[in-house]
């Protein structure tokens, strides 16, 4: 019965289960092993190098023991309990204190506030390139006479450097760089020019309008790993006129439209640095559509012919 | 014999005066008009036969060169023919004749002239078509044309008119036309500009290379006065790169039959070697033929 009874008291003690001796119901006493005393000290905590947002310090510290198979049990506290960044600073370092059975580590971690930026200067969006490329078709349009060129340029981009928490970089806290705003064009020319198509006079002044306009929108805040950044740019072509005469009072009469198509296609890269961009100008045939009367309107035409074959300009970087 | 002597330029200046002011013999023959498709305003037509950057009209109707002169003279009441019709209107014209000028339409247009006559555009009219009859009007030439007949004419002050001439029971009339089509357009280009030959300019003595955005200057001597000259690149059906008059257009030497033109090389486009022809034409152009090409072909390097 003894033999029987013993192995099974050995494992309930193994288990925690009873107090250190136990007294068969014999004589003979059974001597254990003494039970194990937990010593196990808090030596340090361990905080992410930096963090970007407010958290409770519990959720991120690892605390690291004397003895890993046995944490002490006391009370653990840290102070502050919650970290973050600040408002004001774009990086401020935080000392961190954990507390447990009397024993106080501390640790640093950097708090970055990726919100915070210092301005660069703007990037350099040369839009004068595309202006030129709207000169450039219009003079193969223009016959003599200069056309008459208005413009405006505005650029609210703005670029700043800001900080990164890169937890996995060697240096954690990394620069970035957040780009917002819109820079924009908008050039017209008005070209006056003879057109020599019709039969009852010398020429024809013609007025042609056009204008392009070009914006580049930015919303763009770079991650750890940078990269690239490119947009696509809004374009806008528009081109018009009309050409009409009166000669001898009414002895001639021209009531001709300029009908034409076109278009601009463009983007704009910020990263990887050097920024620039790219836009193609396609300025199509352009026709004259109307009627011309010679004899005071008792002989008239209808009229639709091309003046100008259309071009495309060459990639222009801006 | 002195009395005849001294009569003599006068019966010569009336024999002249008969000569011109009678209108040609009404003789249509079937005729082929060859039009450059590169002139000014020249619309695509299907009657036409393309060939060769020319439009090849085959009409039915007369032409006369340089022209015949229209004046008062001879009436022809009966206006068996459309030139008769004409005849009669350059007497109405001289005249400045509301009344005659109307007799001439048909009853289908009478509406639109009397509208015309009795509008405060009357006096201009009457005026102006007086204008032309003392500024040598000539009668160019004309063409069947749907239901009736084109007749070109030009004056050197108000340059080239066209008249649509009807049948209208045993007489001719003139008539208003709405022509919707390109021929009678295509036709009045034609002889608004009567184009005569090319010359193609091989000797011109121009630099080898240039700034880009400098100006390239041209110089040219013409062998007829008026002529145009046009610069344009080697590609057929393309846009010329600059065209001037002789004392007209960006001509900038006063001289007659010289030509100087100050041609911006952004013209050009693009920095680079760049290839051009050089002609001279009697009438402008809007783009290039291939026929432009067959001269020399001159080089120019524009530099950055």
């Amino acid at each position: 019965m003894r033999t029987r009874i013993l192995p099974v008291l050995l494992m309930l003690a193994s288990m925690g289960g009873m107090s250190q001796t136990q007294v068969s119901d014999n004589t003979i006493p059974i001597i254990y092993p003494p039970p194990k005393v937990c010593e196990s000290k808090l030596v340090a905590i361990i905080l992410p190098p930096c963090i970007n947002r407010e958290v409770s310090v519990s959720s991120v510290a690892r605390l690291v023991y004397s003895d890993k198979t046995c944490p002490p049990k006391g009370k653990l506290s840290f102070n502050p309990d919650r970290i973050g960044p600040s408002e004001d600073e774009s990086t401020v370092t935080l000392t961190v204190q954990a507390t447990q059975d009397g024993v106080t580590v501390s640790t640093t971690t950097v708090a970055v506030n990726e919100e915070n930026g210092i301005e660069l200067a703007k990037p350099d969006i040369d839009f004068d390139k595309i202006e030129k490329a709207l000169d450039d078709a219009l003079e193969l349009l223009d016959r003599g006479s200069p056309c008459e060129p208005s413009g405006s340029f505005e650029n609210g981009i703005k670029q700043e450097v800001i900080f990164l928490c890169c937890t996995k970089h060697r240096n954690p806290v990394s620069n970035g760089v957040r780009i917002t705003g819109e820079a924009s064009c908008s050039y017209g020319a008005t070209c006056h020019f003879p057109v020599f198509g019709c039969p009852y006079v010398a020429s024809i002044d013609a007025v042609v309008s056009a204008s392009v306009g070009v914006s580049v929108s930015a919303s763009y805040q770079s991650g750890c790993e940078g990269g690239k950044y490119c947009v696509n740019a809004n374009g806008t072509f528009s081109i018009g006129g009309g050409a009409g005469a009166t000669i001898g009072a009414g002895l001639a009469q021209a009531r001709l439209q300029l009908v034409a198509s076109g278009g601009i296609s463009a983007n704009y890269c910020f990263r990887p640095e050097p920024a620039g961009g790219k836009a193609v100008l396609n300025v199509g045939s352009l026709s004259l559509v109307g009627e011309v009367s010679g004899l005071w309107g008792l002989v008239s035409h209808n009229v639709n012919y091309p003046i100008f074959g259309g071009w495309t300009s060459p990639p222009i970087e801006f | 014999m002195k009395k005849a002597i001294a009569t003599a330029p006068l019966l010569l200046h009336l024999f002249l005066q008969a000569q011109t002011v009678k209108p040609p013999a009404f003789n249509p023959q079937r005729v082929t008009v060859a039009i450059p498709a590169y002139l000014p305003g020249i619309m695509p037509d299907s009657v036409a036969v393309l060939r060769n950057d020319t439009l090849f009209y085959t009409l039915v109707g007369q032409t006369f060169g340089n022209g015949i002169p229209l004046k008062a003279g001879p009436r022809y009441p009966g206006r068996a023919n459309p030139w008769q019709v004409m005849g009669e209107l350059a007497s109405a014209y001289a005249k400045g004749d509301p009344i005659a000028i109307r007799g001439l339409y048909d009853a289908k247009s009478r509406p639109r002239v009397d509208s015309l006559l009795n509008s405060a555009d009357a006096e201009p009219f009457l005026r102006s078509v007086r204008k032309a009859t003392g500024s040598d009007l000539r009668l160019l030439g004309g063409f069947a044309y749907h239901d009736g007949f084109l007749a070109f004419s030009r004056d050197t002050a108000l340059g080239m008119h066209l008249n649509y001439i009807v049948r209208e029971g045993d007489r001719h009339s003139l008539s208003a036309l709405n022509d919707p089509a390109p021929t009678s357009w295509n036709l009045g280009m034609f002889y608004k500009y009567m184009p005569g030959p090319r010359i193609d300019f091989d000797g011109l003595v121009l630099p080898d290379s240039l700034k880009f955005r400098d100006t390239l200057f041209i110089r040219a001597d013409l062998k007829e006065s008026n002529r145009w000259v046009v610069v344009c690149p080697p590609t057929p059906n393309t846009q010329i790169l600059f065209q001037a008059q002789d004392n007209g257009m960006n001509d900038r030497d006063p001289a007659v039959g010289r030509v100087e033109m100050a041609i911006g090389t952004r013209r050009f486009m693009s920095p680079g070697e760049h290839v051009f022809h050089v002609v001279s034409l009697t009438h402008p152009v809007d783009r290039v033929s291939e026929t432009f090409l067959k001269g020399r072909a001159y080089r120019i390097l524009l530099k950055r």
